[in-house]
């Protein structure tokens, strides 16, 4: 029952490569095709934002993103005293290149201060470190894409992806589903990612390490007490795998949504800069079941929300 | 007893905890009703506890919210502070009224 | 620092899933034909080395990685709430004039630590993970594991490449995480030579990007080794020509790779795989295309 009408959907997954971006772009594609339905696609998986590739991403507005302060040494108040070496426990901070400073390397540093505190001279200084950018663009396939990029070094956090997903809610106001491309792993940026999610889809690789990661994922998924279903993807390689799988979903408790095989085809649809619902023969049929199954959920998820009358506040 | 709801609107609960824009407060002694911003939304990291300690600041008791992560979940249960789930969207009167007891 | 004696080769990949480990795990194979090897498993956070070799023997005992963590000396706190202030990562927050520590999210910088006015704060070691020395067909393995839910891998990443000496092997074939975020660059940082990993695929292409100017950031020479070549048509060679990398290697797509591929079943058998893997030792050893990225 609840009031808010977006709804938005997590596509999860352990592990990297298990195809949970195409399956994302492929759900939000057949969301955004549907006459009245506004589909928004929050990339959260910023480590490798590939959400602008498998959607076709067109006009770009782009926004600087600021995680947090960064740390640099002035070379020229610097004494080499090397007290901020002793001080840093990431091993960041180097000679510099005409050996009379010491200078901070950022793809290093944690950003922790540590130095700042010890340096006697006051060299080290904080700058607001601009950590990356993020995008919105409207995309050839259909849903508005919001992504984000990093600079080499720096880590996807909740922050990061809570802006990802604040400028994705911005934009779908009334009515609209929200499908996002959840960070990979567990740690605090895929729970930022499933946070407040109305439905998780979470992606299994029918792999040894694919059923392993999945079955962490499981672990957080109930722990945040959210609705999830699940679609297994390169199925048919290995019927070991293929039946590993489907018991540790079912011993979850996680539906399945449909199983993907593994397919050459799918692959050259996104080189035709197409998204998995385009290819023919079994693996497209089974694409498009599955898509069909999980877009029925969200739309009765959806259904449900907007019937709902809101009450009166009673404050 | 202090009561603090997640709210982004001033309106509905809203749908997350560690970095939910404002709280509502609510306190069933002198029936006193505020909205504080969150300052913490905005932290890279540890919204989560941040917001636990910010509540604990306002001396909420109860926490009236959706979900939690599970690190905030952690830093709610060393506050002592007790989490109440409810929906998000709902009416912060209604969601209140679900948990609150009727006093006197 | 003393650089390290191994001449140390860092897989990556800016993408998951485009077959880093299991190149790691071959090339150490191959490297392990001639010299003393060790293949050192860095991606923490899912160490999916061991995998390949279930037959593996661990020798010792693994050795728990321990990070720095704050305790409070109660009766010396002042409740001044400086220690919340200097924390970066809400790892340490005053509640209710009480310190409260989570220890997950401390990185274990120390700062809490040093700023307290009143000593109130010592430390102590916290588990984040442990590395473990395992043995198998003439290869040596370490193992870096981070604890099931932590995020501290960079602790583990460090310990893993701080015990990596005590083999005392020639060769070190490091497998690094995904990505090119903090855990992939520690795991690079040091290396002699990274080896990126990519498929045919644009997404792989996009990512192959991002981690070619990582290293190129760290002034590491690199190459390119094309794996499931022929799955996909994008042209990885070609982008590489333009970005002045050499491609190193290709090992061709075979769906009977693919399905092995899928139980983690080691390809030492597999001769023209292996051939492949041998003709990347070649050129790694011959220090030819040792260059950094222009």
């Amino acid at each position: 029952m609840d009031g808010t009408s977006m709804t938005t959907v997590s596509v999860a997954s352990g592990k990297g490569g298990a195809g949970k971006t195409s399956i994302a772009a492929a759900l939000a594609v057949a969301i955004a095709a549907i006459p009245g339905e506004k589909c928004i696609f929050a990339d959260c998986d910023v480590d490798a934002a590939n959400g602008a590739i498998a959607l076709d991403a067109k006009e770009r507005e782009r926004f600087p993103y600021f995680a947090g302060p960064g740390f640099s040494i002035k070379a020229n108040a610097c004494t080499a005293c090397g007290r901020c070496v002793q001080a840093c426990r990431f091993d960041a901070i180097r000679k510099s290149a005409d050996r009379q400073s010491y200078v901070i390397v950022p793809q290093l540093c944690e950003r922790c201060g540590a130095c700042l505190d010890t340096c006697p001279k006051g060299a080290v200084t904080m700058y607001e470190k601009q950590a990356g950018e993020f995008y919105v663009a409207d995309t050839a396939r259909g849903p508005t894409l919001v992504f984000a990029e990093l600079e080499p070094g720096e880590d996807t956090s909740g922050k990061l992806v809570r802006v990802v997903r604040d400028r994705a809610e911005q934009l779908a106001g009334e009515a609209s589903v929200i499908v996002v491309d959840s960070a990979p792993g567990i740690g605090c940026p895929v729970i930022a990612s499933l946070s407040g999610a109305n439905l998780v889809i979470i992606v299994v690789e029918a792999s040894v390490s694919g059923i392993k990661d999945a079955r962490r994922l499981v672990a957080l998924v109930h722990s945040m007490k959210r609705k999830a279903i699940a679609i297994m993807n390169k199925t048919g390689l290995s019927a070991d795998m293929d039946s590993k799988a489907r018991i540790m979903l079912a011993e979850a408790g996680i539906p399945l949504a449909g199983e993907l095989p593994f397919d050459p085809a799918l692959r050259a649809a996104e080189e035709s800069g197409n998204t998995w619902l385009s290819i023919g023969g079994e693996a497209g049929d089974q694409v498009k079941a599955t898509i069909e199954a999980v877009k029925g959920v969200v739309l009765s998820m959806q259904r449900k929300k907007l019937n709902v009358v809101i009450p009166k506040e009673t404050l | 007893m202090k009561y603090a709801l997640p709210t982004d609107d001033g309106k509905t609960v809203g749908k997350v905890f560690g970095r939910a824009k404002s709280f509502a407060l609510y306190n069933d002694a002198d029936s006193s009703y505020v909205i504080a911003a969150n300052e913490g939304a905005n932290a890279e990291h540890g919204a989560g506890t941040g917001a636990a300690a910010f509540l604990t600041e306002k001396g909420v008791g109860i926490l009236i919210a959706p979900e939690v992560g599970p690190k905030a979940a952690a830093a709610l249960s060393a506050a002592g502070i007790r989490v109440e789930i409810t929906e998000a969207g709902k009416a912060l009167g209604e969601a209140m009224a679900d948990v609150i007891v009727p006093s006197k | 620092m003393s650089k390290p004696q191994a001449t140390v080769i860092a897989i990556a990949s800016g993408k998951g899933g485009t077959g880093k480990t299991t190149v790691a795990a071959h090339l150490a194979l191959a490297f392990a034909r001639s010299r003393k090897t060790l293949l050192v498993d860095l991606d923490v956070e899912a160490p999916d080395v061991i995998g390949y070799f279930p037959a593996a023997k661990l020798l010792g005992e693994a050795e728990p990685v321990k990070v720095p963590i704050p305790s409070l000396l109660s009766e010396r706190c002042t409740g001044c709430g400086l220690c919340a202030k200097s924390c970066r990562f809400g790892a340490i927050v005053v509640l209710g004039g009480v310190v409260s520590i989570s220890g997950e999210l401390c990185k274990g910088c120390g700062r809490c630590v040093s700023v307290c006015p009143a000593s109130a704060l010592g430390e102590i070691k916290a588990t984040v993970g442990r590395t473990s020395f395992f043995m198998t067909e003439g290869l040596h393995i370490l193992e870096g594991r981070m604890e099931v839910g932590d995020i501290r891998s960079t602790a583990v990443i460090e310990a893993a490449k701080r015990r990596a000496p005590v083999c005392d092997a020639a060769i070190q074939v490091r497998d690094c995480p995904p990505g090119v975020s903090c855990p992939a660059t520690h795991s690079i940082e040091g290396a002699d030579y990274v080896i990126l990993v990519a498929e045919p695929t644009e997404f792989s292409l996009h990512d192959l990007n991002a981690a070619i100017r990582l290293t190129k950031s760290r002034c590491i020479p690199t190459g390119v080794v094309i794996n499931k070549d022929g799955f996909g048509s994008v042209d990885i060679a070609g982008f590489c020509a333009e970005k002045s990398v050499p491609v190193i290697g290709r090992i061709a797509f075979l769906r009977s790779r693919a399905e092995s591929g899928a139980s983690a079943a080691l390809w030492s058998n597999d001769a023209s795989f292996m051939n492949e893997m041998d003709k990347i030792v070649a050129t790694v050893l011959d220090g030819v295309s040792w260059t950094a990225p222009a």
